[in-house]
């Protein structure tokens, strides 16, 4: 099975004003659009639950005013989710695995695990993530849980390369 | 939402509602809080405002995906929230509310179904990826819109007629008539009493009084407004007589003040 998970040749902006000079070998992943599917449920419901409580007799405008209201939250509440995910990347280089946010609504490294720092990464896959296709890596040597990684066996595979790196290629 | 649950909040709320009891005279709230202690102080002035807030506190509960603490509120709620209805008048309204959602036109129809199917196939989607609460929370949240309209009716938003700022200045200790032997009838809270001395709350003026036992000829519990007249959804006692109100009903022709009746039918009652 070939890896799906190539290295950058396009470094997204956000992410490249982070990296240092020497930082090689990188990859750059967007988290697995599964975590939207929450917030997604939760905007066309309210959209479904607004429209078929909304009938114009009988109600008074304040109260439709309300409902609109949290529906539209629901929505506003799923805009800020996609802009997040659209704009958060995993970054994995040879010395850091970062999460960084681009977004207008907060931008910043979010999380620079240093290579060093991590003495081992376990792979944890439930049924949620082997439907969708995404998985969930631990750090205990670090106490940090990565969601929602996408292609999760290549990138576990990447990270433990990183880690335990073949002795006979020397550095 | 954290820190008004939290025990600071409540302390805060507490403490606002003291003052606000107080007419804002820090010594009136220093002394109801010396004579009738801090922790009956604390509770009773959160406790009394609960029942009314107890339905929207729900909601909220739910909105912030605290399904588990909603859901008990929510039978809390039902317990002891004053409904606005009965509970068959409940069940109307449930009905009604049920033949809006299902009425109208075709072209409704079409589009609730356009959007039925699209939510039905993300609540799979959400609970074969992400399981039981997940979906739970998810629908929760949905059902608050649903539920709103119903809630709305059966436990009434008090925005108007001052229900807030009565519920608030109502202190939380009984009511009583007390008729002196001058023959002159007050109306007060008792704070303390040494068998000797009575120390009292006025209801006019929110001020401290003392009166001798020896000058008090009766005392009667009595209610001062009409905040908590109904009665909840599933009450599990019998409903009991209401006391009797502390001033009598306000003509209908003169307007009346919020929380009592015209000041000058109050000075006639208490004999000046």
């Amino acid at each position: 099975m070939g890896i799906r998970v190539v290295r950058s040749t396009t470094i997204p902006h956000a992410v490249y004003r982070y990296l240092l000079p020497h930082e090689g070998s990188i990859v750059v992943l967007r988290l697995h659009w599964a975590r939207l599917i929450p917030s997604l449920t939760m905007a066309v419901g309210g959209l479904f639950a607004a429209t078929a409580v909304q009938p114009a007799e009988g109600r008074n405008n304040a109260l439709i005013l309300a409902v609109w209201l949290l529906a539209a939250v629901l929505i506003a509440q799923l805009g800020i989710v996609v802009e997040s995910w659209w704009n958060r990347y995993l970054v994995i280089t040879q010395q850091r695995i970062m999460v960084v946010n681009g977004g207008f609504l907060g931008s910043g490294v979010r999380l620079s695990l240093p290579l060093s720092q991590v003495q081992d990464v376990r792979l944890v896959r439930l049924s949620g993530g082997r439907l969708y296709g995404y998985g969930s890596l631990v750090f205990d040597s670090a106490n940090v849980v990565l969601r929602y990684v996408p292609y999760p066996e290549q990138v576990y595979l990447e990270i433990a390369g990183l880690l335990f790196k073949d002795p006979d290629l020397g550095e | 939402m954290a820190l008004l649950l939290s025990p600071l909040g409540v302390l805060i709320i507490a403490a606002i509602r003291l003052l606000i009891v107080s007419d804002y005279n820090m010594s009136t709230a220093l002394a109801i809080l010396s004579s009738n202690g801090y922790v009956n102080t604390l509770l009773g002035t959160v406790f009394p405002v609960i029942p009314a807030l107890l339905p929207y506190l729900a909601l909220v509960l739910l909105y912030l995906n605290r399904v588990i603490a909603s859901c008990l509120a929510f039978f809390a709620t039902l317990l002891v929230s004053p409904a606005a209805m009965s509970k068959a008048g409940a069940r109307t309204t449930a009905l009604h509310e049920w033949h809006l959602v299902v009425g109208g036109s075709s072209g409704r129809h079409a589009l609730l179904l356009l959007l039925a199917i699209p939510t039905g196939a993300l609540v799979l989607a959400t609970l074969a990826g992400f399981g039981f609460t997940v979906v739970v929370r998810t629908i929760g949240t949905i059902a608050i819109i649903i539920v709103l309209p119903l809630m709305v009716q059966l436990y009434r938003v008090p925005l108007n007629e001052g229900f807030y700022t009565n519920l608030l200045r109502q202190p939380w200790l009984p009511a009583e008539a007390i008729t002196l032997t001058t023959h002159k009838t007050v109306v007060a809270y008792q704070l303390d009493s040494d068998g000797f001395w009575l120390e009292v709350l006025m209801d006019q003026g929110r001020s401290v009084e003392y009166y001798r036992m020896s000058q008090i000829s009766t005392r009667d519990i009595c209610q001062i407004a009409s905040i908590s007249t109904g009665h909840p959804l599933l009450p599990l006692v019998s409903e009991s007589a209401a006391p009797e109100p502390c001033y009598p009903p306000a003509a209908p022709s003169k307007p009346s003040i919020p929380g009592g009746v015209p000041v000058q039918m109050r000075n006639n009652l208490v004999g000046k």
